[in-house]
């Protein structure tokens, strides 16, 4: 889970953040951020998954999160 | 008093939390180390990439910066008039290490085997004194390495950092699964670390050697943890950019279309108008934009040439006191500054200010020889902090051959790689006189690695070392002879060039052979003293392949 499953969740994760992040006053925020920040997107989702007390919480955690952001992509791609 | 202001956040973990942390350091480290270890090695020799190309390259000219050149405007224009209208779209110039000129007119095609937009042209070197064409380079110009290298060793020591020269997108990927690697390590040596401060100032204890090895690996952890976690983090940044995080983004953003956010994030907005429109004096919008920013030219590009919508985007290194490159913009019909423009969309913006700072923090080069210097030791204490954390994890499952013979793969990858390295650099210098150095010099490494991997297997284990040691030495202690032996620039040429980096590498070496000999005298003798007393005792040697503590 900290690996492979967490750099799929914070690949997820970036992909999704253009549909709610703001894009700021100079319009390019929603889509610099998320490909500046997915290193360290990743690394927040691995710090939880290996220094969680409960291990099993943690993977539920980040899966329903992948989940989620799985599904924010679809419906946005397919509205789009 | 230390005590209260220690960062301990071991003792908020429970013994289940420190277990688990230690696996998963200790397996990533083990199961991706080695492969690591290339990419930091490699990584911190070309901290200085731009030197060893000056101090490699041979057939220097006196180099100038674009800003310098007296004449740029006219050897631009003159390609330009030449180039049929189809390959303006783009001219893009940057002076080499040579002290060339290049100029490359092109347009976007669709590459055949990437699947995406690249540049398609002509590209020029030239000589920026009287504009004669020294070498020319058609179609996908950037595919053919010598068309923006000048040197063979930098740009494949380059390649082996950014991809380990696997085929893209895969060797990106894989540093970029390096970089997380790096973070990973780091995020739990920091967390499983007791006394965080002050094992930045506790030397280590001497005697007992797996304790001794714990505590230089923990001593040069604590100096490289903020480093690497910063370098992971940037590195993993280069590697997936280009290959994951901008698609996926441009594919939620811009519906897959990379060009259109390839645009909104670095291209300056205009107004698309063809009408044709004549082009200003290039030399005076570049004077102009130096006078405005500080820092030298890196970089010229100029968008539409002859038309009224034609743009000059001057690139600039970072002034003093700055950390981020800065970016100029003209309008070509009549050289008027449109205003300054940030790396990432056309006002400032956190992502700007973030994407600026990505640059210097990987690369060290904010502060000129100083900082990069100070990268270069902090990678180098990297480099070690690898090799000892899996000498622990060896030491402590040393009684299993299977370990004993993942120890020998530790040692032979430590110090065959640097070896391998300079087998590049020696097949580069002959094939740089006599053949075809973006061919040898690759070869030169993989022959090299073979061969230290063969000499590594056969030789004995307790004299492996130092004899490696030896051979390095050698190798350092003879690469100038060899690169001046095959017509490189010497040291007379150097200082007439303004070449600092030419006689300070060849010292380098010197300085680095010199010490290499003395650390295997040294090792040499630490193995007879322990063949003696082994002897003594009717005991059996330690066959661990250890260097002197």
């Amino acid at each position: 889970m900290a690996g492979p499953g967490t750099i799929i969740v914070a690949l997820l994760f970036t992909m999704a953040m253009p549909f709610w992040m703001p894009s700021g006053a100079a319009g390019v925020n929603h889509v610099a951020l998320p490909v500046i920040l997915a290193p360290l997107v990743w690394a927040v989702f691995f710090v939880y998954a290996v220094a969680a007390e409960n291990i099993a919480r943690a993977a539920t955690a980040i899966t329903g999160i992948g989940v989620v952001t799985g599904a924010l992509i679809l419906i946005s791609l397919a509205g789009g | 008093m230390a005590d209260r202001i220690e960062l301990n956040p071991v003792e908020k973990l429970t013994q289940t939390q420190v277990k688990r942390m230690t696996a998963v350091h200790g397996w990533a480290g083990t199961i991706l180390g080695l492969v690591l270890y290339v990419v930091i090695v490699s990584g911190t020799i070309v901290v200085f990439g731009h030197e060893i190309s000056e101090w490699s390259s041979g057939g220097t000219r006196v180099h100038q910066e674009l800003s310098d050149m007296s004449n740029l405007d006219g050897n631009v224009r003159a390609i330009a008039e030449h180039t049929s209208k189809g390959y303006l779209d783009r001219i893009t110039m940057f002076t080499n290490s040579r002290g060339e000129l290049a100029v490359f007119p092109h347009t976007q095609v669709m590459h055949p085997e990437d699947q995406r937009p690249k540049a398609y042209g002509s590209l020029y070197n030239l000589d920026p004194a009287t504009g004669e064409t020294i070498r020319r380079f058609d179609g996908f110009a950037f595919d053919d390495e010598e068309s923006h290298h000048t040197s063979a060793l930098e740009d494949f020591l380059v390649e082996l950092h950014v991809a380990l020269y696997v085929p893209n997108p895969w060797g990106s990927i894989l540093t970029g699964i390096m970089g997380l690697l790096v973070m990973a390590t780091a995020i739990t040596g920091f967390l499983m670390h007791r006394h965080l401060f002050r094992d930045l100032f506790v030397a280590a204890r001497r005697g007992e050697r797996l304790v001794t090895t714990r505590d230089r690996h923990i001593l040069a952890a604590s100096w490289s943890l903020i480093f690497a976690f910063l370098l992971g983090f940037t590195g993993s940044f280069y590697s997936f950019a280009g290959t994951v995080t901008f698609p996926l983004v441009s594919k939620a953003a811009f519906g897959g279309d990379r060009q259109a956010m390839i645009n909104t994030m670095f291209m300056p907005p205009t107004k698309i108008d063809t009408t044709p429109a004549p082009v200003a004096d290039l030399d005076r919008m570049v004077a102009q934009s130096v006078e405005r920013m500080g820092g030298s030219v890196r970089f010229v590009q100029i968008l539409n040439w002859g038309r009224a919508d034609g743009r000059m985007r001057i690139f600039h290194t970072p002034n003093d006191g700055g950390l981020a490159f800065g970016q100029t913009i003209f309008r070509t019909s009549d050289g008027k500054f449109l205003g300054e423009k940030p790396i990432v969309g056309s006002e400032p913006s956190l992502g700007a200010d973030l994407y600026g700072l990505i640059h210097p923090l990987h690369f060290g080069d904010f502060a000129g020889v100083f900082s990069k210097s100070v990268w270069v030791g902090l990678g180098t204490a990297m480099a070690y902090v690898i090799i000892s954390g899996l000498r622990l994890w060896v030491r402590r499952r040393e009684d299993e051959v299977l370990w004993q013979h993942f120890g020998r793969a530790v040692t032979i990858t430590g110090f065959g790689l640097p070896l391998a390295m300079l087998a590049s650099a020696w097949a580069y210098f002959p094939a740089l006189a006599f053949g075809d150095p973006f061919f040898w010099t690759p070869i030169g490494f993989f022959a090299g690695a073979a061969a230290i991997i063969l000499f590594g297997a056969l030789s004995d284990a307790d004299r492996l070392i130092p004899r490696l040691l030896r051979l390095l030495s050698v190798g350092c202690l003879a690469l100038p002879i060899l690169r001046l032996g095959f017509g490189g620039t010497g040291w007379v040429d150097a200082a007439d060039l303004n070449l600092g980096a030419v006689p300070a590498l060849d010292m380098v070496f010197a300085l680095i052979g010199v010490g290499l000999w003395f650390w295997a005298s040294r090792t040499d003798a630490a193995t007879n003293d322990r063949a003696g007393a082994a002897g003594n005792t009717g005991g059996i040697g330690h066959s661990t392949m250890e260097p002197a503590e």
